[in-house]
This record gives C-alpha cells, sequence and structure tokens, in this order.
C-alpha cells in the first residue's frame, strides 16, 4: 500500500464526484486541444502551401477567393486570364518565375490541375515512382490521391467535370498516370497534375462533343463550375489558365508589380501573405471565443475539485488524523491530498487528449475537408504539454486551501473527539 | 542520557481553553511492567496518552519516551519516535475505510517509513485470528473483528508501548474480559508494553493501576 494506492482508493470510494471531475476537465482540456490540433493544421496548411508564392496573378474578384482557389486549391476560381500573360509576366525583369495554372476538372474529391513540372518544384516535391508528365494526358498523382484511389503507373484516370465530385465525367479522354509524387504535407498530395494541354484537350473535346447538339457554346452552362473552367480555341489565338502563380526577382517588385497588374489589366494580383493575414484575422475572433469555452470548463473543474476535496476532507479527517498518529509526518498528509488532486488532474488531463485525438481521426474518418487540412491524430502539438501544465497548476491551486487545513488540523482534538 | 525506564513523567500539565485539564505529578513505566490509567471522563486520559505517544506537547512539566524528550526532539523527531515505538488503539478504532484490512497494516508500515513486510503482516493477521479476512474491506466486518484489527496494526511496527484508549468501556463483561485477554496475549508476543487508558474498573483484576487520575475540577476542590 503505497500513497498513491491510498490516493487511487479514496479517489474510488468517490466514484460520482471523481467521475465528475474528471469529465469536467476532460471536456475543457478536449476542447482546447482539439482547437490547437485544428489550428495546428490550418496553420500548416496555410504556411507551407502559401510559402515561397509571393503573388498570384488572376481574373478579378476577390482576393482571398483567388489565393484560396489557385494556391490552396479550396475555393472556386475567380476567372480566367489569357495564357499570354504568362509570357509576358516572364519577359518582366522583376519576375523570377512564373507558373500557370489551369483547373477546371477533378477526379472523386480532388483536383486535376493543369501546369508545368515547375509547379512540382515550388512545393519541393520529388518522384516515388515513374516520371514528370511530358505530354497531354499524362498524369503525375500526389501522395494522397495515389494511396487513396490505388491507382498505379499506367492506369487510366478518368476525370469528371467541374471542380466538384460528381461531375459529368470524361469517359472518351482518360488520362495515363506516368508518375507518384512522394508525401510532402502540401496541396501536391491532393492534386492530379498534368500538362495545361491536356485541360485544353479535355474541353476542346467536351465543347465539340456539345456542337454536335448546341452551336453557341460560350454561353453553354450545364455546371456551376463550368463557366470558370479553362477554356480555349483549338487554334491557340486565345488560350486561358485559371490563375498565374509569381516569385518575384528582386524585393522591388513587390511595391509594383501588384499595382501595375492592378491598375493597367484586366487581371488582379493577390499577395497570398496578405490574404493569409487576413483569414487568420477572421478565423482567430471564432477561435479565441472557443478557447475561452475550454478555459472555463478547466476553471470549473478545478473549483470542483475544489469543493471535492473540501467535502472529503470532513470526513477524512479522522482517516488523516490516523495516518499521523500512525507515524505520518505533516507534510506526508498535505502530500496525500495534493497527489488526490493531482491524479484527477492527470487523469482528465490524458482523458481529453485522447478525446481530442478521437474527435481528429473521427473528423478526419468522414470529412474529406479535414484530411485537408492534413489533420492526423497521431501528431501531437506542444500545446498540449502546456495544457497538461495548466490542469496541474489549476488542480494544486484546488487542493491547496485543503491541503493546508490538513497540515494544520489538531489531530489531538479529532482522536479524542472519535 | 538514556534512563531504563519506558516512560518518565515529572509534574506534567497541560492546559487547553483556558482550563487545567490533566495534571501528573509523577509517573514511571518500566519496560515489560502493564498497567491502566484510570480515572472517569474528562480527567485527561485521553490527554495523556496523546503526550506519552508524542501526538501532543503538554503545557508544562517534564517527559520522556525511552530517554527521549518529547518536548526537546522537536515535532519531526516525536513523529519518528511515534512511527518507531508506539502504537496506538482508539477508542473509536479509526480504522481507515478506503482500503482492505491487510492494506491498513501496510498502511501502518508505510506511513511509519518501514519496508513492507508480508510474511510479519501475515503472521499478525492470523494471530489475532483474521487471516481469512485481509483482504475484506473493514466496512465488511464486526465490531469484534475491527477491534482485532486496529490491535494488529497498532503492532504492525512492533512498538516498545502499546497504548489503549477505552478499549473496553462499551463492551459487555464477556466481551470486556476477551479483549483484554487479546490485548495482553498479542503485547506479549510483540514484546510491547500496554498501558491502557480506562474508566473501566472491570479491567483492576487484570492489570495494575499505575495513575489513578481526578478531574481537575474536584482536585481542586
Amino acid at each position: 500500500m503505497n500513497m498513491l494506492g491510498l490516493s487511487l482508493a479514496y479517489l474510488r470510494r468517490r466514484p460520482l464526484t471523481t467521475g465528475l471531475n474528471l469529465l469536467l476537465l476532460a471536456l475543457g482540456v478536449a476542447l482546447i486541444a482539439f482547437l490547437l490540433l485544428l489550428e495546428r493544421g490550418l496553420e500548416n496548411r496555410l504556411s507551407r502551401d502559401v510559402v515561397g508564392i509571393d503573388m498570384v496573378v488572376g481574373a478579378k474578384g476577390s482576393p482571398l477567393q483567388l489565393v484560396l482557389s489557385a494556391l490552396l486549391q479550396v475555393d472556386v476560381p475567380t476567372g480566367n486570364v489569357p495564357l499570354a500573360a504568362v509570357e509576358e509576366l516572364r519577359r518582366n525583369k522583376m519576375v523570377r518565375q512564373a507558373v500557370p495554372v489551369a483547373m477546371g476538372d477533378s477526379f472523386g474529391s480532388y483536383r486535376i490541375l493543369g501546369t508545368e513540372t515547375a509547379y512540382i518544384d515550388l512545393f519541393g516535391g520529388w518522384l516515388v515512382t515513374g516520371r514528370m508528365f511530358e505530354g497531354p494526358m499524362e498524369a503525375v498523382l500526389g501522395a494522397e490521391v495515389a494511396a487513396s484511389s490505388g491507382l498505379g503507373l499506367d492506369s487510366a484516370l478518368v476525370g469528371s467535370h467541374g471542380l466538384t465530385a460528381g461531375g459529368e465525367t470524361h469517359a472518351d479522354m482518360p488520362y495515363r498516370v506516368v508518375g507518384i509524387l512522394a508525401r510532402t504535407g502540401t496541396v501536391l498530395d491532393r492534386l492530379v497534375l498534368t500538362p495545361v494541354a491536356s485541360v485544353w484537350a479535355v474541353h476542346d473535346q467536351h465543347h465539340h462533343h456539345h456542337d454536335d447538339d448546341k452551336a453557341e457554346e460560350p454561353d453553354h452552362d450545364h455546371d456551376h463550375d463550368h463557366d470558370r473552367e479553362t477554356a480555349g480555341d483549338a487554334d491557340g489565338h486565345d488560350r486561358e489558365v485559371t490563375a498565374i502563380l509569381v516569385r518575384y526577382a528582386t524585393p522591388l517588385a513587390a511595391a509594383r508589380l501588384p499595382r501595375e497588374i492592378n491598375s493597367q489589366t484586366s487581371m488582379q494580383a493577390a499577395s497570398p501573405a496578405a490574404e493569409m493575414l487576413r483569414l487568420r484575422a477572421l478565423m482567430g475572433v471564432g477561435l479565441d471565443a472557443m478557447r475561452l469555452l475550454g478555459l472555463v470548463l478547466v476553471l470549473a473543474a478545478g473549483l470542483s475539485t475544489f469543493v471535492a476535496l473540501a467535502n472529503a476532507l470532513q470526513e477524512r479527517q479522522y482517516d488523516l488524523a490516523v495516518m499521523r498518529a500512525l507515524g505520518a509526518h505533516r507534510g506526508r498528509i498535505m502530500g496525500q491530498i495534493l497527489m488526490e488532486a493531482m491524479l484527477v488532474a492527470l487523469g482528465g488531463t490524458l482523458l481529453g487528449i485522447a478525446l481530442a485525438h478521437g474527435g481528429v481521426a473521427a473528423l478526419s474518418g468522414f470529412s474529406a475537408r479535414a484530411r485537408d487540412l492534413g489533420l492526423s491524430a497521431g501528431q501531437f502539438v506542444m500545446g498540449e504539454a502546456w495544457l497538461l501544465a495548466l490542469s496541474m497548476l489549476v488542480a494544486l491551486l484546488a487542493a491547496a486551501l485543503p491541503a493546508i487545513r490538513a497540515y494544520r488540523a489538531d489531530v489531538t482534538r479529532l482522536l479524542a473527539r472519535g | 542520557m538514556r534512563d531504563s525506564n519506558l516512560i518518565d513523567l515529572d509534574k506534567v500539565v497541560h492546559h487547553a481553553g483556558g482550563r487545567s485539564i490533566l495534571f501528573v505529578e509523577r509517573l514511571t513505566l518500566p519496560p515489560g511492567r502493564h498497567g491502566l490509567l484510570l480515572g472517569p471522563s474528562g480527567s485527561g486520559k485521553t490527554t495523556l496518552l496523546h503526550a506519552l505517544a508524542g501526538l501532543l506537547v503538554p503545557s508544562q512539566g517534564r517527559l520522556s519516551l525511552l530517554g527521549h524528550d518529547l518536548r526537546a526532539i522537536g515535532d519531526a523527531g516525536r513523529d519518528r519516535l511515534r512511527a518507531d515505538h508506539v502504537g496506538i488503539i482508539f477508542q473509536q478504532l479509526h480504522l481507515i475505510h478506503a482500503v482492505s484490512v491487510a492494506d491498513n497494516l501496510r498502511l501502518a508500515r508505510r506511513l511509519a517509513g518501514k519496508p513492507p513486510d508480508e510474511k510479519g503482516l501475515r503472521q499478525l493477521l492470523t494471530r489475532v485470528g483474521l487471516g481469512d479476512r485481509a483482504d475484506a474491506s473493514p466496512s465488511d466486518l464486526s465490531q469484534g473483528e475491527r477491534q482485532r484489527v486496529a490491535v494488529a496494526r497498532a503492532l504492525a511496527n512492533q512498538p516498545a508501548l502499546l497504548l489503549a484508549d477505552e478499549p473496553t468501556s462499551a463492551l459487555d463483561d464477556a466481551n470486556c474480559q476477551a479483549v483484554i485477554d487479546l490485548l495482553l496475549e498479542q503485547a506479549a508476543l510483540s514484546g510491547a508494553t500496554l498501558l491502557v487508558a480506562t474508566h473501566d474498573r472491570r479491567l483492576m483484576s487484570r492489570l495494575p493501576v499505575l495513575l489513578e487520575l481526578s478531574k481537575p475540577m474536584e482536585r481542586a476542590a
């Protein structure tokens, strides 16, 4: 029978009270930990996918939407820009690199992105097998796409029309998988990459197909996303892409280039860093409110633990006095009370963290959007260690008064009264 | 300065709440000499027991246990001395109901800072006739069985001095004899000196009266 065993025995004697305290603490901790995990996923996603890109050029509209659609692949595009703009940007001395992206089709819940192999380098991707795409209708799969679809090299991949799953399929124009990328934890994992020419080819074919029964093609709109898709005539004169990702050659560019584009062209330039900052500020208020709720729960657990210990002390004062009579010194009695509070804090925190990770596992199990954030139940964040420290501190404060009362208890009076 | 007496009290006075509740002119007890501290309720018997156990320090006077001056050795010293040499059986027994019978005994060793002794524990429980109740909860025992647990727990650390506070006052004659038999037998087996504080005059036939306390009020009158 050691002190730990004795503390556990006392906690077991009051199952309802102990259970309530554990639950309160666990819920508070779970809420905070869950938010921490969610935030971490979001931050990672944002910072990794935005890294290195100084400017996104696309059709006029919301700059946040442009960044979200072209970089993070979450929103719908703002429209298209002419392919000629890519060449124009590349001629600009202030531009180190300009990479076009073209979208319009998807494969399951993943987007098919027409681009150049430079796009893969931007996010630090590399091949685990196969080769990079070279010609139209060749596709390189992101790690997650490959894993969840089970497609291997030389498999045929049929895209569907539109950016949301369940659109009309392009069964007559399958892609051929030529390479699979390593997992990078970036947007690459969730993309099917192909030359821009493939996207044009699929849609030329698609439109010709529809030309058979309808002559007026540009107004044709059978899909919400359709008008945003990359289009162009077969002759290549007014080929379009969805957006252009730009890296500057000089810091000076940041001051001049976006202004030039916004004022002198029909396109808009958006800064990923600035838009992400705005997004975080928007989400911050909500997250703070939730965190506050979690904190209130943790404090409520502390208060409840305090009341439980204070009540228990009343009925246990004889036990504590006897422990003194058996030879225990005052410090040991105090330690006993503190130990019980700490056990509840430890148990509640671990339970809460387990709940939070279970929640993340469940969320990424049925929500593609959560998977999209790269949430994984097996990953821990530093904040969780701080949560443990916070719970311990709250428990220490809750137990302090009862422990001091136990320390000062008049043993002889208690024992004599019996 | 070690003397041969287990207990040595000299002019011990204790006040509480502005009243004198205990006065002992002189009390010495050589090892092995069991005895009674006899006196009515309120005569300070329990206070004297607690003072002997080092649980309280009397207001005045000198008292020593095994040659140690209980006033001089301080709080920690008294805790140590009590853990090593004193076993106490309370009137209300005060078993710890949250844990089993065996754990009550283990706890006694643990709290006294002594290593576990499973063999000794089994022997002790068998000795008091509770060999098969080790894992029972104190709440499930009869009053007589609980008393045996209390005796066994008080002896778990092989004390030199076994103190019992009113062990028989609530019992009928037959049980009274059974309890005093148990105490004498177990004290002898453990080599402890038994000191019983009681107002129960039935015990006078079994143990010599070492000290007869009276109420301070009556003394004054």
